[in-house]
């Protein structure tokens, strides 16, 4: 039995970032989210008007550009570089603050559905709607998904309790929660004792009321503390964490409501090792779900990538001439099934399989529980091989953005001033450093959690993971060695 | 509900800005046509020509000031190749352009006329890697397969036309 001292988790090396002046301040104030919120929302709604009435040309429409361009760039390296800014900023979340308000009596989530199956399934429908619509080449397209985004998550939000959407089905949200677990930033308590004595838990049950309310607690140390509730207090965590018992950002928005909800200022965004996490065996909870959306993600980049070099083509015209098929969508269910689900499924069973008979521990450890142990050590090299892709875009249009805009506002794009290509053997360069950095850093955990795990038999506990590792990585070098082709419709159109 | 009346003149104000992007006037009865050939004609990644023919409904030649190609990828951020003639080879206008990656581009020709009239033509086609293992898409592309003029009466091209140097 764990004891409530135990439950209790508080990090190494407390540093809050939201002791920062000027940024702290604004991040912990009241409209603080909307500060990057309401930036995102004008974008969004730019990228919406001109994805239904600019030009239809992607590379000179706001609604191709800057969501496959720049979005998806910027983000790998936020998450890598600060911490999960992007879901904090997430303008789809300014219509789910008032359906959540409508719902505070509505219905929770329903539990068949509480897992990471959902958000999986949402990853690879979004990746394969990608490729079969051509995403990236229709404006039109994006702006829909883009109003499907707004439209879902106020749906959810409306009908259930908790952030639904956030939590269990946004993709966007599911990468970001992935990834966010290098960060170096994570939610955390000042001090755990605060937490022992809190009365109202209100970094999760949050402080808005419909009417005001006024309690007196007792707090730690003695003394008493004046809480308020009321229509301006702040709603609790929507994904239902409880702030002195995060050791993990995967399931964490950065919203910061438990921040401002928190009556003894006892939760901050404090500074860790990157990653810190990964290395912690408690810090996730060891379900099929969550290990399978860790390894599943790193195939999907992988699958992503492939869907933009020639091969991929070629592999599709056979496929379509051997099974006599002439269904996109079916040919490209299979590759991407295959190569996304099937296959790093297997491969998966099989290591966690092997490694177990290796080291002779079928009987100490069960599947689930091995797999668990060396899902952590697949975030990096899946965060490597996206940064490689993502990034690869983002250094290729970096500047594309400054005429597409000027030609949306009227101006005549200055393309040949800011429509040049940054140095390939540069973009190369941080190729090669996302890929093999990752593979590295995801070595390491394997091996670490292999001595966890096996002790003297560590080498051969490790063997199938690290060989599944170096696997994706040879792989993710070879498909980014292959020169980039967009297609459509090769085959149908 | 008050706090939120602020998005309201924002939100117009975004609709402002996006009214004004430049528009295209439709110039079905500007009775001008822009033809395309590439050389190679199977379009393969490195250095190629553009060849612009730009006549009116009778097939008499029509005479432009300057002749501007733009190739987009059809992937958003690729970087766009840019080129322009000023004077035509009788009555084609010679592009040297290039095909900086494999897979499929819109291109752009914009034909400024003496009038100050400005009309454009996309069209559609595949690159190939250099193992010609892409084709041009007929349906909005002629392939050279002669010096001569190919027959044109099958191309369906978008055409628009705006008023120059806006």
């Amino acid at each position: 039995m764990t004891s409530r001292d135990q439950s209790l988790y508080r990090p190494r090396g407390l540093v809050d970032v939201l002791q920062v002046p000027f940024i702290g301040r604004i991040l912990k104030s009241r409209w603080g989210r909307l500060t990057l919120q309401v930036p995102l929302l004008v974008i969004a709604v730019l990228l919406i008007i001109d994805g239904f009435t600019g030009p239809q040309l992607a590379a000179r429409n706001l609604a191709t550009v800057a969501p496959w361009v720049h979005y998806r760039g910027l983000v790998v390296l936020v998450l890598l570089l600060a911490g999960n800014l992007f879901c904090m900023g997430c303008p789809f979340t300014l219509p789910r603050t008032l359906a959540k308000r409508l719902s505070l009596r509505g219905r929770r989530f329903p539990k068949a559905l509480r897992n990471k199956w959902v958000a999986i399934a949402g990853l690879f429908i979004l990746f394969l709607l990608y490729e079969w619509l051509d995403l990236w080449a229709s404006p039109l397209l994006t702006a829909w998904v883009i109003v499907g985004y707004f439209a879902a998550s106020f749906v959810l939000e409306a009908v259930f309790t908790e952030s639904a959407f956030c939590k269990y089905v946004c993709p966007l949200g599911t990468f970001n929660f992935v990834y966010s677990t290098t960060s170096p930033t994570q939610i955390s308590v000042k001090n755990p004792a605060v937490c022992q004595s809190c009365v109202g838990k209100e970094c999760i049950n949050g402080s808005y009321a419909t009417q005001p309310v006024i309690r007196v607690d007792e707090i730690a140390g003695g003394g008493t503390k004046e809480v308020r509730h009321g229509p301006e207090g702040t709603l609790g965590c929507g994904t239902l964490l409880f702030a002195p018992q995060i050791r993990s950002n995967l399931e964490c928005t950065m919203c910061l409501d438990c921040v401002r909800a928190c009556p003894h200022d006892n939760v901050g965004l404090m500074l860790r090792q990157p990653g810190r996490e990964l290395r912690q065996p408690g810090a996730w909870p060891q379900r099929w779900d969550v290990s399978f959306l860790i390894i599943l993600l790193a195939a999907m980049g992988l699958t992503n990538a492939f869907g933009m070099v020639p091969p991929v083509y070629e592999l599709q015209q056979s496929i379509a001439a051997g099974l006599n098929l002439n269904s996109e969508l079916i040919i490209l269910l299979i590759v991407f099934g295959v190569a996304s689900l099937l296959i790093p499924v297997a491969v998966t069973l099989l290591a966690g399989a092997l490694s177990r008979l290796l080291t002779n521990t079928s009987g100490k450890y069960s599947l689930r529980e091995v797999v668990a142990a060396f899902a952590p050590s697949f975030v990096p090299i899946g965060l490597g091989i996206w940064i490689a892709h993502y990034t690869f875009h983002l250094l290729i249009g970096l500047w594309t953005i400054i005429p597409v805009f000027q030609e949306f506002i009227g101006m005549t794009g200055e393309w040949a001033r800011f429509g040049g290509v940054s140095d390939a053997e540069i973009i190369g360069v941080i190729q090669l450093v996302g890929v093999v950095g990752g593979l590295l850093w995801s070595l390491m955990l394997a091996q670490r959690a292999a001595f966890r795990l096996f002790r003297r038999e560590a080498a051969f506990g490790l063997l199938p993971w690290a060989l599944f590792l170096l696997a994706l990585a040879a792989l993710a070098v070879w498909i980014f060695g292959l020169p980039m082709e967009m297609r459509g419709s090769l085959l149908f159109s | 509900m008050r706090r939120n009346l602020w998005t309201l003149p924002l939100l117009f104000a975004l609709l402002l800005i996006a009214g004004c992007r430049q528009q295209a006037q439709q110039a079905d009865d500007l009775n001008i046509n822009i033809d395309l050939r590439v050389e190679p004609e199977v379009p393969t990644v490195g250095p190629a020509n553009l060849i612009v023919d730009i006549t009116d409904d009778a097939g008499n030649p029509v005479i432009a000031t300057i002749v501007k190609a733009r190739g987009d990828m059809n992937h958003a951020g690729m970087e766009p190749v840019l080129a322009e003639v000023e004077s035509g080879d009788d009555i084609f206008y010679t592009i040297p352009f290039e095909w900086t990656m494999a897979g499929d581009w819109i291109v752009e020709i914009t034909a400024e006329l003496p009038d100050g009239n400005t009309v454009s033509e996309t069209f559609d086609l595949s690159v190939a890697t250099g193992d010609g293992d892409a084709a041009m898409d007929m349906d909005d592309m002629d392939m050279a397969e002669s010096t001569e003029m190919p027959d044109m009466t099958d191309a369906t091209p978008t055409m628009e036309m705006s008023e120059s140097d806006s």
